[in-house]
């Protein structure tokens, strides 16, 4: 359980997708011309770590909120919301 | 006829920059509002720097040339995304927190430095201006290449220009938001109908694909020259390292705007589906070899192909979508250079002479694009310190968003300029790298520079450590706001 954002397990997911798209060249249906479904490996395999990239990003979000960062971003939305007023009474930030 | 609708087209860009906003009047409220923008405002700002000239002219160029190579641009854009997910949500709090207005503020208050700040507003400003020409100049070649008339090309670029200014300078960012909201639709329209005219004109993508797989296979491997393994796994990591990191000045503004941590966490988890339109100019640019000359300029390859299997009317609706995606980057890069320059490289006391300062500079700014882009100079090669040079950013910008800061401003800051000064030698010299980018080169000059100087500040005042930026310092209430100098 942890509410820092980039803790190790979170920055583990989040590599995977990393690592897919750095070694692209090195993967052997793209050092070699091959099709897939009609379309190059390579540009169907980029495809898969966008999607890829989504996901691990959608797990990563839903382990911060459940694990704490939920209640981080009600107290950050309060204060935003606070500085905003002051900003209404104040004038802008410029002092 | 073409030219003119063209023409009608990007002066309709620069009056919806202008309707309905009032005039902005001083500089926080001009570069980040209220730092209130909603997620789908904060979106389209953040998908900036997906769909630009870039996306448009040299992507195509790049698959004409070294084939599915070119979804390096695909790889390092999703990377940023990741990257940005874990640092741009901390960056904006700090920016609520303290008051920033620029990335410089951020370097001046973490390592409580002026001198740090004021060399980060001059690298970002200097290097800008090189990023800001290639878009006027590559809205210019869109419009020259779409009607044939290089008298079409100067007054597009000059009537550009001055919206860009126009619209920039009255509205601010909530300007650039909304034509940025445009740009996207139109940008989307121009690549569906690329993408249309390669399948009428040349043939089913399987098919197209097939033909290249018998004719020249090596388009669908990263194995052309200049555009090997090296290249890739080089400019990847140099390039998400840069834009993941965020060290493009112009990139702050939305970031700074956002209504809280949690937009930009919701829109950068999604943003990497952008990446899947990158496709079009890719898949555009491999089946161009089929039916253009070898010897076409890379940047031309797109709408040649357009204009090989599309009607008129459709090259229109592609070249304004390709001018929107000029002015909206232009605009926020004149916008970033202006800040920087009013904000923090000058000292002026007085907040409404700054703001009209800041006007001027994006005016000038603007305007030297304009001319360099006119007068046809190459300033390419200080493109090339653009990304490098501002990678020089990162370590920087790792060691700030720390919930301590431990490191002192000198060894960043000399790190910051031997690092630059490595890629000026790299790319002026053409010392030849071996497919290497120059901005990772110069990534271990930078860091052994930082190291080194960090280890003789501890060596020199064991107590350093201690005098640090630290995250307890921040509060709503009881601090000035270190953006606009008090």
């Amino acid at each position: 359980m942890s509410t820092t954002l980039a803790s190790p397990k979170r920055l583990a997911i989040a590599a995977v997708p990393v690592i897919g798209m750095i070694i692209t060249p090195f993967l052997p249906f793209v050092s070699s011309p091959t099709l897939w479904l009609g379309l190059p490996a390579a540009i169907v395999w980029m495809g898969l770590m966008i999607i890829a990239t989504v996901v691990a990003l959608q797990i990563i979000e839903r382990s911060y909120l459940r694990e704490g960062g939920a209640e981080l971003d009600r107290l950050e939305l309060e204060l935003s919301e606070q500085r905003r007023a002051a900003l209404d009474v104040n004038g802008p930030e410029a002092h | 006829m073409l030219t003119v609708a063209i023409i009608i087209g990007i002066i309709g860009i620069g009056a919806l920059g202008i309707a309905g906003r009032r005039r902005q009047t001083e500089l926080s409220g001009w570069t980040v509002g209220k730092r209130d923008l909603p997620r789908w405002t904060t979106w389209f700002l953040q998908a900036g720097e997906s769909l630009t000239t870039f996306s448009f002219l040299g992507l195509a160029g790049i698959a004409f040339g070294g084939g599915v190579a070119a979804l390096f641009a695909v790889a390092y854009l999703t990377i940023t995304c990741i990257l940005q997910y874990f640092v741009v949500p901390r960056q904006r709090e700090l920016g609520a927190n303290r008051g920033y207005l620029t990335m410089a503020d951020f370097f001046r208050d973490r390592f409580k430095s002026k001198s740090l700040g004021k060399t980060v507003a001059l690298v970002g400003a200097v290097f800008l201006i090189p990023y800001l020409q290639l878009q006027i100049t590559g809205l210019g070649l869109i419009v020259q290449l779409a009607t044939g008339s290089e008298s079409a090309r100067g007054y597009s670029m000059a009537v550009a220009s001055v919206l860009v200014v126009v619209f920039v300078i009255w509205a601010g960012i909530r300007g650039l938001a909304k034509v940025a909201i445009f740009k996207d639709f139109a940008m989307l329209a121009a690549l569906v109908i690329v993408l249309a005219g390669v399948i009428a004109g040349i043939g089913g993508i399987p098919d197209i694909f097939a033909k290249v797989i018998d004719t020249a296979p090596d388009y669908l491997t990263i194995t052309r020259p200049g555009f090997d393994a090296t290249f890739w796994v080089t400019s990847v990591i140099v390039t998400s390292i840069g834009a993941g990191l965020n060290t493009f000045p112009h990139l702050w503004p939305p970031v700074l705007a956002a209504k809280s941590g949690a937009v930009l966490r919701d829109n950068v988890k999604w943003l990497a589906i952008y990446q899947f339109l990158l496709l079009i100019p890719i898949t555009a640019g491999i089946a161009a070899t089929l039916i253009l000359d070898p010897k076409t300029k890379g940047n031309q390859v797109l709408l040649s192909v357009a204009q090989h299997t599309l009607p008129e009317p459709l090259i229109a609706v592609i070249a304004i979508g390709g001018a929107a995606a000029a002015m909206v980057p232009a605009g926020a890069i004149a916008m970033g250079i202006s800040s920087l320059v009013s904000n923090n490289l000058l000292t002026v006391k007085n907040p409404k002479l700054r703001f009209r300062i800041n006007h001027v500079v994006v005016a000038v700014a603007v305007g030297l694009a304009l001319v360099f882009g006119l007068a046809k100079s190459d300033i390419g090669a200080l493109l090339l310190l653009t990304y490098g040079g501002l990678t020089q950013l990162a370590p920087a910008v790792a060691i700030a968003i720390g919930r301590k800061v431990r490191v002192g401003a000198v060894p960043v800051n000399l790190g910051i300029i031997v690092g630059t000064l490595t890629v000026a030698v790299i790319t002026f010299g053409n010392i030849p790298t071996g497919g290497v980018d120059s901005g990772l080169i110069a990534l271990a000059p930078n860091l052994l520079v930082l190291v080194i100087g960090e280890f003789i500040r501890r060596r020199r005042n064991p107590l350093a450590v201690q005098d640090t930026a630290d995250d307890g310092a921040d509060s709503l209430q009881g601090r000035p706001a270190v953006g606009a100098q008090a």
